[in-house]
C-alpha cells in the first residue's frame, strides 16, 4: 500500500571545532631586549592522521568518529513533508518497526590536513615587557565523502514491501538514500559545495609579556594574549563549519616559569586559560542529535564558544648559549560550547553543542638555535632564531589525532 | 615592515582556495519498453480498482487511521489473491467434472460419468467463494470511510457505476479507457488514455501515464499523473502506486490500485 520513506542522508559532528588542534608549541620566558624588533615567520603542518579522538578518548577511525547509526525515529525527523512523514510514521507503525530501531548508517569519511604560516613582528618595550602581534594564515585541505549503508532492517522491510508487490515504495527506500547529502542541502537551503582546500587568516594575537621575576635561577613571564576574530567566515548555508575564527574577541592569560637545573637542564611549567565571551550570530538549529542539518536559522543564536585551558610542562637541555634541546609535554581541555535563542526549543539548541568539549595531550621536542651571540662576534651574518620541532598527540578527546612538524625562524633588528 | 604586509596579503587571500561540489549520480536514460507478451494470460479488464487523494495534511488525531487505511490495503491484496486463486481450483474441478454440463446444461456430448452431487458441491463452493467478495468489498469500503474520514478524496470508479463497463486496459497498444474516475454527482468523468509508456526500474517495470482532469465547469482543472508498479502474480496482474494531482503548480499525492484477474492459465 502507498506510503513514502525518505531515506534522508544525516550526516554528524561535521563541524567539529578546531579549536584544539596539534600545533605548535614552545615554552620560554626569554624577553626581546629593549629597542629590538623582530620579524619572523613559523610554519607548521600535519604529517599524516592516526584518525581522531572520540568523545570517550578513544582512538577510532575519521570514518568511525564522523559516522552515525540511523534509527527510524531519525528518518520521520528528517522528512521534510508532512504528509510523507506520516505516511513513513504509519508505514514503520503497520511493518512493526520501532522507532529507536537502526535503519542504517550514514558513513562520512573526513580528513582534514592543516599547514600554518604565522607571520609575526614583536618589539622589546622595556627591560621587563615586549609586545608580539601575530598574524596565522592556515590552509585547510578537506577531503569528504558520505553515503547511507542501509540497516538490515531497512533492506528486508524494502524486500518485504517488494514481496507484497510495493515496488515504487521498496524502489524509493533504496533510491532516495542514494545522493542523500546532496538532496538534504538542497531542500534545506544549504550551499552544496565544501572547501577542499582553503587558506585564509585566521585569529591575529596580540601578545604582551611581562618579566615578572627574572633571577638568575628562575624566572616567571606572565604572557597576556589579545585574540581578534579574523579570516574566513563560515555561515549557517556551510554545511562544513570550520570554527577557524574565534567570532568574538577573547582573552588568554599565560604564566610560564623557568627553573634552572644542574647540568645544563631547565624545567618550564606553564600554565594558561583562555576566556571567551558571548556574541550572537545565526546558526541553522538543528532538529535531532543525529543531524545538525535543518532549515530552520536563528538568526540571533546567542554562542558562546567554550574556555579551554591547559598546562605544559617542558624539559630544556642547554649545551650551549646557541643551542637548546626540548622535551615537553601539553595538556590542554575546552569546555563544552553553549547555544541559546528564543525561536526554537532549548533541547534543539543543545544538540549544537555535543560533542564540541575537547581535551587534547600533545607530546613535542625539538631543537631550537640561537645566533645572536654569533652575529654578535661576527661569527655568523645575521641575527637568527630558528626552532625545529616535531609533535605527536598522545591523547584527546572529540579531536584529530595527528603528528606535526613546525619550523619557526625569527630576524632580530635594533 | 611593507614586504611583510604584501606577504600577509598576497598568503592570505583565497585565489587558491578550491571547492568540491557534493555531486548528484548521473540519472541513467529512462529504458522505455513494449508490453510483456505474457500479459495477454490476464484480462483487459479492470477488477477492483481504488483510487484516491490524500490530504494535504493529517491530523495527529486521525494517524491511527492512517495506518489503518496502510493495513487495510495489505489485507484486501491478500484476500483478493486468495479468493482468484481459490477460484481458479474450483473451475479446475468444475471443468473436471464436466459441470457445465450439469449445472447449465451447455454438453458437448463427449461427457462421460456425470457426477450431478459433486457439481452441486462444486457449485455450493463456488457461491461460497464468492461470498468472500462481501468482506473484500468491505475492505475496500472501510479504506474509502478512512481516506474521507482524515480528509482525503476518494475517487469513484466503475465500482461505484455498475451499469457502466469496466475500465479497461489493453496490453498490445497500452490504451486505457477510465469508465469511470471520478465523478459530479452522478455524472462520471471518463478518460481514454494513449500516452502510457513502460520503464524499466530495478526490480521492476512501472506504467507512466499522465491527462488533463475534467470537471464539470468544463475548466481546466489540473493534470493527473500516474506511477504504477506492474507486479504480474499467479491470479492477476496488479497496477499500484502513485496518482498525482497537479493543480496550478501544486501537486497533491495519492493512490491508486487496479487488478486484471488471470484469464488463461
Amino acid at each position: 500500500m502507498l506510503y513514502q520513506v525518505l531515506i534522508l542522508l544525516l550526516f554528524s559532528q561535521l563541524a567539529q571545532a578546531t579549536s584544539l588542534v596539534n600545533r605548535y608549541q614552545y615554552l620560554s620566558t626569554g624577553l626581546l631586549p629593549a629597542g629590538v624588533w623582530t620579524f619572523g615567520v613559523s610554519h607548521g603542518q600535519s604529517v599524516g592522521s592516526g584518525g581522531s579522538f572520540s568523545g570517550l578518548g578513544q582512538k577510532v577511525s575519521n570514518q568511525e568518529f564522523f559516522s552515525k547509526d540511523i534509527t527510524y525515529s531519525n528518518l520521520l525527523d528528517e522528512i521534510k513533508n508532512p504528509l510523507e512523514q506520516d505516511l513513513a510514521r504509519a508505514a514503520f507503525e503497520v511493518y512493526e518497526k520501532d522507532h529507536n530501531e537502526n535503519a542504517g548508517t550514514v558513513i562520512n569519511d573526513v580528513s582534514v590536513s592543516q599547514k600554518s604560516n604565522a607571520y609575526f613582528i614583536g618589539r622589546g618595550l622595556s627591560k621587563k615587557s615586549n609586545l608580539f602581534i601575530i598574524f596565522p594564515v592556515v590552509t585547510i585541505q578537506t577531503e569528504f565523502s558520505s553515503e547511507f549503508r542501509h540497516g538490515d532492517s531497512l533492506l528486508n522491510l524494502a524486500q518485504k514491501l517488494r514481496d507484497e508487490g510495493q515496488f515504487i515504495e521498496a524502489h524509493e527506500i533504496i533510491a532516495k538514500s542514494q545522493d542523500a547529502l546532496r538532496k538534504r542541502l538542497d531542500e534545506n537551503g544549504y550551499r552544496s559545495r565544501y572547501p577542499r582546500e582553503l587558506t585564509t587568516l585566521a585569529n591575529i594575537h596580540v601578545n604582551h609579556r611581562y618579566a615578572a621575576i627574572s633571577e638568575p635561577t628562575f624566572q616567571l613571564s606572565a604572557d597576556s594574549t589579545l585574540i581578534l576574530p579574523a579570516g574566513k567566515r563560515f555561515d549557517e548555508d556551510d554545511f562544513l563549519y570550520y570554527k577557524i575564527r574565534e567570532e568574538q574577541v577573547s582573552f588568554r592569560q599565560n604564566l610560564t616559569a623557568m627553573v634552572n637545573l644542574p647540568a645544563n637542564f631547565s624545567l618550564l611549567p606553564s600554565l594558561y586559560y583562555q576566556k571567551r565571551f558571548a556574541f550572537e550570530e545565526g546558526r541553522r538549529i538543528p532538529n535531532n542529535s543525529a543531524s545538525p542539518l535543518s532549515e530552520d536559522i536563528d538568526p540571533d543564536t546567542r554562542i558562546k564558544y567554550g574556555d579551554s585551558f591547559g598546562g605544559s610542562l617542558q624539559v630544556n637541555f642547554t649545551p650551549l648559549d646557541s643551542y637548546v634541546f626540548y622535551l615537553g609535554q601539553s595538556y590542554e581541555q575546552r569546555l563544552k560550547d553553549s547555544y541559546s535563542g528564543s525561536r526554537f526549543s532549548k533541547e534543539r539548541y543543545n544538540y549544537l553543542a555535543q560533542d564540541t568539549d575537547q581535551t587534547l595531550g600533545v607530546g613535542y621536542l625539538g631543537i631550537a638555535l640561537n645566533t645572536i651571540e654569533y652575529f654578535l662576534s661576527n661569527k655568523f651574518p645575521a641575527p637568527l632564531d630558528l626552532n625545529l620541532q616535531y609533535s605527536f598527540t598522545n591523547f584527546g578527546k572529540n579531536t584529530f589525532n595527528n603528528q606535526a612538524v613546525a619550523m619557526n625562524l625569527m630576524v632580530f633588528y635594533k | 615592515m611593507k614586504a611583510l604586509i604584501l606577504l600577509l596579503i598576497l598568503a592570505a587571500c583565497g585565489p587558491k582556495d578550491k571547492y568540491q561540489e557534493i555531486p548528484y549520480t548521473p540519472k541513467k536514460a529512462l529504458n522505455t519498453l513494449e508490453a510483456d507478451a505474457s500479459w495477454s494470460k490476464y484480462s483487459p479488464q479492470i477488477d477492483i480498482m481504488v483510487a484516491f487523494l490524500w490530504p494535504v495534511r493529517v491530523k495527529e488525531q486521525d494517524r491511527p487511521k492512517l495506518s489503518e487505511i496502510i493495513q487495510t490495503s495489505r489485507e484486501l491484496k491478500t484476500k483478493k489473491e486468495l479468493y482468484l486463486l481459490k477460484k481458479r481450483e474450483i473451475q479446475i474441478e468444475f471443468d473436471k467434472y464436466d459441470c457445465n454440463c450439469v449445472i447449465n446444461f451447455e454438453c458437448t456430448g463427449e461427457e462421460e460419468d456425470l457426477n450431478e452431487a459433486k457439481c452441486y458441491e462444486i457449485e455450493e463452493s463456488i457461491f461460497e467463494n464468492d461470498r468472500e467478495l462481501i468482506p473484500i468489498f468491505g475492505l475496500v469500503e472501510r479504506i474509502k470511510e478512512n481516506v474521507i474520514a482524515i480528509g482525503g478524496e476518494w475517487l469513484k470508479t466503475h465500482l461505484d457505476f455498475r451499469e457502466l463497463p469496466n475500465s479497461t486496459v489493453d496490453f498490445n497498444s497500452l490504451q486505457i479507457k477510465f469508465t469511470v474516475l471520478d465523478a459530479h454527482e452522478t455524472t462520471p468523468y471518463s478518460y481514454e488514455i494513449n500516452n502510457a509508456s513502460i520503464i524499466q526500474e530495478p526490480y521492476f517495470k512501472k506504467l507512466n501515464f499522465s491527462f488533463k482532469r475534467e470537471t464539470h465547469k468544463n475548466a481546466h482543472y489540473g493534470v493527473w499523473e500516474v506511477d504504477a508498479a506492474i507486479v504480474p502474480s499467479e491470479a492477476s496482474l496488479l497496477f499500484q502506486g502513485k496518482l498525482f494531482w497537479d493543480y496550478q503548480g501544486v501537486k497533491r499525492e495519492g493512490l491508486i490500485y487496479w487488478e486484471h484477474p488471470r484469464v488463461q492459465w
